[in-house]
């Protein structure tokens, strides 16, 4: 008896597998090739930061079970964002077809296919943004370990701009691309980053802790003072560098230096960085201005970010209604280590919903900057909503503390914080000093709010 | 009818099980014997010295960076068991590197210990290696004592911990030497995975 129904189980098998084969023969040459070279390549081939090479057969058949695992994983490509329908620009995700080519053409025994038919992808000499309009390189190279945590380091690099400049672009070129993980971009115009700059011994600056302290300064020193925001972006292996749209440019006064934040993953052995930046001006200024809208304001600074050990859903929310008409042009998200999800909404004055972005899973190493495929449309009115979740149990593996403690917001990076951040332009121009106000009230509004709870407690605060 | 069909079944599960057994004893006996070459040229057969507890072979690639970045540790593994009678082997499994690319590989992240270049595949199929990087740990008799990850600093691909929490190598390679059963004989690696060519 027990048999039969062992056998009947047997049988039952035979169609599904059947039916799991697929008609269409998956081959490199035809099906993966393309997917590999317009997705993975950019990276993975001789002098970029991917760490082995993805462009010939063999290359592709010698990594496709971990190709295979990352893909499906959601690592590979970085990609962080989960899909909600809103189309970027330089989108590396691989598609569901994507996945499943790859997964039948590993389960099918990888073949070759014609690989004589195969168009090998051609990638620019030199700077991939064209002649750069001035090229700064670190004037010392900086010291790597070899293992350790990851290392936060500030770099400057002073300009001496006698006259103010428009920034169209950025692009990097680490000596060391498999340790650089990524960099942003910051201005500084108070001098700051140059006295601070070798105090420890070292070329730069140790730690995240100058960049936050400069959105403090900027706070109390008023618009244009101290660093600005990071609107250009930074360097991220595999997103290729950009320049911003239509007539975008950023400001540069003059004097000013840039300060590359960068973050390196230590290898297994020493390696030296020693970058070089190109930058790319705009022959003119541009006729609107972008402007940030972060929510919560000032990385959560008066969010009440204070995570309790164990806590696994601790969440920090803010709105603000947009007073004029805008088109959005990029967005990013910020947090250290224990933040494990994030979105930004927007409801429309007609009641339509968009989730402008969402992380499910964030990882402090890909802080990307997603630039949408077209600027997006928010009318005046619209309300912006942004959430933020922080898992601080011993669970999550990213904790900095074993067993977990207390964890409060802050500057370092075992301490935490958060904001997503769009970035806008006023449809008219003539609005954006509005927009400003706006964005400039809900700063000082959650301020106000965060010391009347200290204050008179959570009741009054309401 | 079925009861016929039932007896089959069960002299296969009976030979199936017989054929595993044997293949076990053999490859046991094989790693008993071991006979390597390390890529510098110097002859390995770490169980001819009488001295010799146990030995870890850690299966790594060159170009792997989660293999890579666990090489300090591995150092410090290498020097604080070298005396206790831990033998302790790097393994690099695949037939697209080359000799070269191994020397290379040595000289970059200065490693004391012995490499095995391995172009054939031959200690990966041996041991059923996976993943790089993965250790196994094999004792005197040639049994496999564990195989797994060296610790838990990687939680999956791109989590990783501040500092490793669990010690998987080490714990089972004490207690080898203690002469105990290793309570976590086998763990699930995170790394880049071995591609096994045709042969």
């Amino acid at each position: 008896m027990k048999s039969r129904v062992l056998l009947t189980g047997l049988l039952l098998l035979l169609p599904a597998r059947v039916n799991a084969a697929e008609p269409v023969n998956v081959t490199f040459a035809e099906h993966i090739a393309p997917i590999v070279h317009a997705k993975c390549t950019m990276c993975h081939r001789k002098g970029q930061s991917g760490p082995f090479e993805l462009l010939t057969y063999e290359d592709v058949r010698e990594r496709a079970a971990t190709m295979q695992a990352v893909v499906h994983d959601n690592y590979m490509p970085p990609w962080k964002l989960v899909n909600t329908n809103i189309q970027f620009a330089n989108d590396r995700r691989l598609t569901p077809q994507e996945k499943s080519l790859l997964t039948r053409w590993v389960e099918s025994g990888m073949p070759a296919g014609n690989l004589a038919s195969i168009q090998p992808p051609k990638y620019p000499d030199g700077w991939s943004l064209g002649k750069p309009d001035l090229v700064v390189k670190m004037k010392d190279a900086f010291r790597v370990p070899a293992s350790g945590p990851d290392v936060y380091r500030s770099f400057v690099f002073p300009l001496d701009l006698k006259e103010d400049k428009w920034i169209k672009g950025i692009e990097l070129r680490p000596s060391a691309r498999g340790v650089v993980h990524h960099a942003l971009f910051f201005l500084d115009q108070s001098g700051s980053a140059r006295v601070q700059d070798g105090r420890d011994g070292q070329p730069g600056i140790s730690g995240m802790s100058f960049l936050s302290a400069g959105s403090v300064s900027r706070l109390s020193g008023g618009a244009g003072r101290g660093l600005s925001a990071r609107g250009l972006g930074g360097y991220v292996p595999g997103a290729m560098p950009n320049k911003l749209p239509g007539d975008l440019a950023q400001l540069l006064p003059k004097g000013s230096d840039i300060v590359m934040q960068t973050h390196f993953h230590p290898s297994g052995k020493v390696e030296w960085e020693q970058t070089e930046m190109a930058i790319y001006f705009a022959d003119k200024p541009p006729s609107r201005q972008t402007v940030d809208v972060p929510l919560p304001p000032l990385f959560g600074r008066f969010a009440g970010l204070n995570v309790p050990a164990g806590e696994k859903n601790f969440k920090i929310s803010q709105s603000i209604t947009l007073p004029v008409d805008v088109e959005a042009i990029s967005i990013r998200g910020h947090a250290h280590y224990i933040c494990r999800a994030m979105e930004m909404t927007a409801t429309l004055p007609d009641g339509e919903k968009m989730t402008l972005m969402k992380i499910d899973d964030w990882d402090l190493d890909w802080q990307d900057r997603y630039q949408f495929a077209k600027p997006l449309s928010l009318p005046s009115g619209t309300k912006l909503y942004a959430e933020i979740i922080y898992d601080n149990s011993a669970d999550n593996p990213e904790n900095p503390y074993s067993p977990p403690q207390l964890i409060k917001w802050g500057r370092e990076s075992n301490d935490e914080m958060g904001a997503v951040t769009v970035q806008v332009i006023a449809k008219d121009e003539t609005d954006r000093p509005e927009l400003q106000r706006a964005v400039s009230k809900s700063l000082t509004d959650s301020a106000r709010s965060f010391f009347q709870k200290r204050i008179f407690g959570a009741a009054d605060g309401k | 009818m079925i009861r016929s069909l039932t007896k089959c079944l069960t002299l296969v599960m009976l030979l199936t099980a017989t054929v595993a057994a044997e293949k076990t004893d053999e490859t046991a006996t094989q790693l008993r014997d071991l006979k390597l070459t390390s890529v510098n040229g110097q002859l390995i057969a770490p169980f001819a010295d009488s001295s010799t507890k146990a030995v870890t072979l850690i299966f790594v690639a060159d170009t792997c960076p989660v293999a890579n970045a666990f090489q300090p540790s591995l150092a410090a593994f290498h020097k604080a068991y070298a005396d206790q009678g831990v033998a302790c082997v790097q393994v690099h499994c695949s037939s697209l590197v080359t000799a070269d690319e191994v020397k290379k590989h040595v000289v970059d992240f200065g490693i004391t210990m012995p490499v095995v270049f391995d172009p054939k595949q031959k200690l990966g199929r041996l041991t059923g290696a996976k993943v790089t990087p993965e250790a196994i740990v094999i004792d005197r008799t040639g049994t496999v004592r564990y195989r797994g990850a060296i610790n838990n600093l990687y939680a999956g691909y791109g989590k990783k911990r501040r500092v490793a929490t669990a010690h998987y190598l080490q714990d089972a390679v004490d207690a080898v030497l203690a002469g105990d059963t290793v309570k976590t004989p086998t763990t699930k690696p995170v790394g880049c995975f071995i591609h096994y060519a045709e042969k």
